[in-house]
């Protein structure tokens, strides 16, 4: 069964968003969402260096040692990255953020890229790995612009640059801890969306079926366990089971004390 | 720390334990209301019906179940009103104890489960929100000394012990928080706790021991160091933490050994923010630090038993089950 | 002594005074995911405090004896291709001498990361001597490990907690537990680095 752009849109963006369930690339997400301007610049970054990733590493790389492999996303992020500081220009770069100056270039080391490259296109088609890029992308822009609208209004008490009059102003939400609390609640939110609320229970309910060759059926293979892939091994379950691990997991591999805590 | 029983792992029900708090929390808020008027009356009040307000929401929408004797989060809103000054818009109140009850209280399942002190988290947030106006002290009765002890040690000035500056110590008789500065109070607080859960003491003792020593070691000041030692001991909110943040019952070790640590470290902790730091009075980020380190003075806490008890049992640490 | 002191109160100050992962987000996605293996801890602290220090040392002496940078983009080109060699020739000589493939894996998460590559940023907008980028090199390494070792404790403590409302289970309260560390840390520095 061909999966359609609409399914791993979903699954990718919303269901399985990098940032409030994998909990990837939060160090942009933290730094650049403080307005709704450098959110939304962040924000094409973050796709375009996606896209173009994904695109590369599933038509070009998968040949290539995984440890030759990271350091060429970097080099082709970089390739995103350059030209769109050259682009803003220097005069420019001055008038915005000390943070944002940062965070443009960290773009290129973004833990986004790694682990979607990485787990998943790589092993997969050139269709799907774009479908995936995009779908990742699309997910970070979503939390970044949310992001960047709460925080510019409540805690700077303006939308992209222009005064708003409110009583006060929440200072704190400009500040690392403000960012993750509202991720926090994003998260929560959508996992009260997606889930009802109720206690999932992935391994029982649901079956591995076969799966053609070129698409498998993500939507219907959970497996019960999803070790953190700490060192993008191979992993042996199902393609999209990479979108599971997530704290979760993290949370979950604390469960047995004797196991917690020990090296691998 | 288990949430399945109904008691606390003292022995005592919960409802006890913030009966308790709130019985000891009126006699500051009481000299509150002397020194400061309708403003801390108004203070308290918005704070107490905001966490109160937040926690029904809270439980209305997510856990679907409300403990009408669970008095935590008007603990957590008055805490949260005493540490603040009296002349602090209302809304900066009402915002901390939303916070504390909001962020901490109800997504960790309630104030007996949550791993960091809620009022603690409210006040840090008020203090990074609006900390023109948590760190301003005014509005106080005629006759009261306008320059809070926080203030004085910050610049590093002295202030000479005479009957007098005592007294007005020991009655809270200088501008500051306007629950947190009457010491006549805490020792009664200190005897109340004793003879109600003494246990829980064990934190404070440890929390005021490094404190002190570190003020008498590193004085702040340029007088003496007795006068040093008094004036951190009895300024700020030190004692009102360590009566009330550190005994908190749901961050609070189980064992003596590990309470001394906790206690020991957070002092530690808010002492080198008392020198180093950007506030006047770092208390509730000590005490949130405190709580996040935890889980290693609890493993200090075993190693050092492991080291003082041996194996024919010739020296035996006595674990209570505080 | 006067500069060793300079060394170790940056390299200090980097791991508790404002720490770079809880102050700033810096390297926080991978601090999350190392800290269900405390294992490999000492390991991460060292190769991450290996790679800043090199890469910020270079990035120093190549702004100190060239006058390569010229404007930013040439800077963030220096940074990131110094960065991208230390990390190859890291590889290569583990890949030739040890053939050891986790090592291999973990090298990546450990070099190419936003902590490692904004430590020569944070050295610059400090205008930190060679000494200083140093300590401050040093000090990102144990920083981490410090971010992970807390947020692996709020893990095991969140886990333990059977009362957390089902919504805010997982993710959702590991953002506000990491969220109130961050908090807490603010109580040094009052602001955020950047």
């Amino acid at each position: 069964m061909k999966l359609k752009f609409s399914d791993v849109f979903f699954k990718g963006a919303v269901e399985y968003n990098p940032v409030v369930i994998q909990c990837v690339g939060l160090c942009p997400v933290i730094l650049a969402s403080t307005n709704l301007k450098d959110a939304l610049i962040m924000s094409a970054l973050i796709l375009a260096d996606l896209i173009i990733n994904c695109f590369i590493a599933s038509a070009l790389l998968k040949k290539i040692p995984r440890a030759i492999r990271v350091a060429i996303y970097m080099l082709v992020s970089l390739l995103i990255v350059l030209p769109t500081l050259w682009f803003i220009g220097s005069k420019s770069l001055m008038t915005m953020s000390l943070a944002m100056r940062v965070c443009i270039p960290l773009v290129a080391v973004n833990s986004v890229t790694a682990v979607h490259c990485e787990q998943f296109a790589v092993k997969n088609n050139v269709r799907l790995a774009l479908y995936d890029g995009i779908a990742a992308g699309f997910g970070v822009m979503f939390i970044l612009v949310i992001l960047g609208v709460l925080r510019e209004i409540i805690g700077n008490g303006s939308i992209l640059g222009y005064p708003l009059d409110l009583t006060f102003k929440l200072s704190g939400l400009l500040m690392p801890y403000g960012a993750l609390v509202v991720l926090g609640f994003i998260a929560a939110i959508s996992k009260a969306v997606f889930t009802g609320g109720q206690k999932q229970k992935p391994a029982e309910e649901k079956t591995t079926e076969e799966t053609p060759a070129e698409a498998p059926a993500h939507e219907e293979t959970v497996p019960e366990q999803i070790e953190l892939d700490l060192n993008y091994v191979d992993n042996e379950n199902d393609e999209y089971a990479y979108l599971l691990s997530s704290v979760n997991e993290l949370i979950a591999s604390f469960a047995d004390d004797k196991e917690g805590g020990n090296e691998e | 720390m288990s949430g399945k029983q109904e008691k606390s792992a003292e022995g005592y029900s919960t409802a006890r334990i913030f009966g308790d708090y709130l019985l000891m929390l009126l006699v500051p808020a009481v000299v509150s209301i002397y020194y400061y008027g309708n403003a801390a009356l108004s203070t308290l009040m918005v704070c107490a019906f905001t966490a109160l307000g937040c926690d029904i929401l809270g439980s209305a929408l997510i856990t679907k179940q409300f403990y009408i004797k669970d008095t935590s989060a008007i603990c957590s809103g008055i805490m949260i009103a005493l540490m603040l000054p009296a002349t602090a818009p209302l809304y900066v109140g009402a915002l901390a104890s939303a916070f504390a009850v909001i962020v901490i209280k109800v997504p960790f399942g309630g104030g007996k489960h949550a791993p960091f002190v809620p009022a603690a988290a409210g006040f840090a947030s008020a203090a990074v929100c609006f900390k023109e106006y948590v760190f301003t002290y005014s509005g106080g009765r005629d006759g009261m000394v306008t320059r809070s002890l926080g203030a004085t040690l910050h610049s590093g000035g002295s202030l000479r012990l005479t009957a007098t500056t005592v007294i007005d110590i020991l009655t809270g008789n200088f501008y500051g928080p306007m629950g947190t500065g009457c010491v006549i109070i805490f020792i009664a607080c200190i005897v109340f706790m004793a003879i109600r859960r003494k246990n829980a003491l064990i934190t404070a003792l440890g929390f005021i021991v490094s404190c002190a020593v570190i003020a008498v070691l590193f004085p702040r000041t340029n007088g003496t160091r007795l006068s040093s030692l008094v004036l951190e001991i009895c300024s700020g909110s030190l004692l009102f933490t360590a009566l009330f943040l550190m005994t908190d019952y749901a961050t609070q070790p189980k064992h003596s050994i590990n309470k001394i640590l906790y206690g020991l470290f957070t002092g530690i902790i808010f002492m080198a923010m008392r020198h180093l730091g950007a506030y006047e009075e770092p208390a509730c980020f000590a005490v949130l630090l405190g709580n996040a380190f935890s889980s290693f003075t609890d493993i200090l806490a075993e190693r050092l038993q492991v080291i003082f008890t041996s194996k024919k049992g010739t020296m035996e640490v006595k674990i209570d089950e505080a | 002594m006067k500069i060793i002191a300079g060394l170790f109160v940056t390299a200090l100050y980097t791991i508790f005074v404002q720490n770079l992962v809880m102050c700033s987000g810096l390297g926080m996605s991978e601090a999350m995911r190392v800290a269900s293996r405390p294992g490999t801890f000492i390991k991460f602290a060292f190769m991450i405090s290996g790679f800043s220090t090199i890469t910020s040392l270079l990035c120093s002496l190549i702004g100190s004896f060239t006058s390569l940078y010229t404007s930013y983009v040439v800077k963030a080109t220096v940074y990131a291709v110094v960065l991208a060699s230390v990390y190859i020739v890291a590889a290569a000589v583990i890949a030739v001498f040890t053939r050891d493939k986790e090592l291999l894996g973990t090298l990546g998460i450990a070099a190419l990361n936003t902590l490692v590559f904004a430590v020569p940023y944070i050295n610059d907008t400090a205008n930190y001597n060679l000494l200083r980028s140093i300590g401050s090199g040093l000090g990102a390494g144990f920083a981490f490990v410090l971010a992970a070792a807390l947020i692996g404790s709020g893990a095991k403590k969140i886990e333990k907690n059977t009362k957390i409302p089902e919504i805010f289970k997982g993710t959702p309260a590991m953002f506000f537990y990491v969220a109130i560390i961050s908090l807490g840390f603010m109580g040094f520095t009052g602001t955020t680095l950047f």
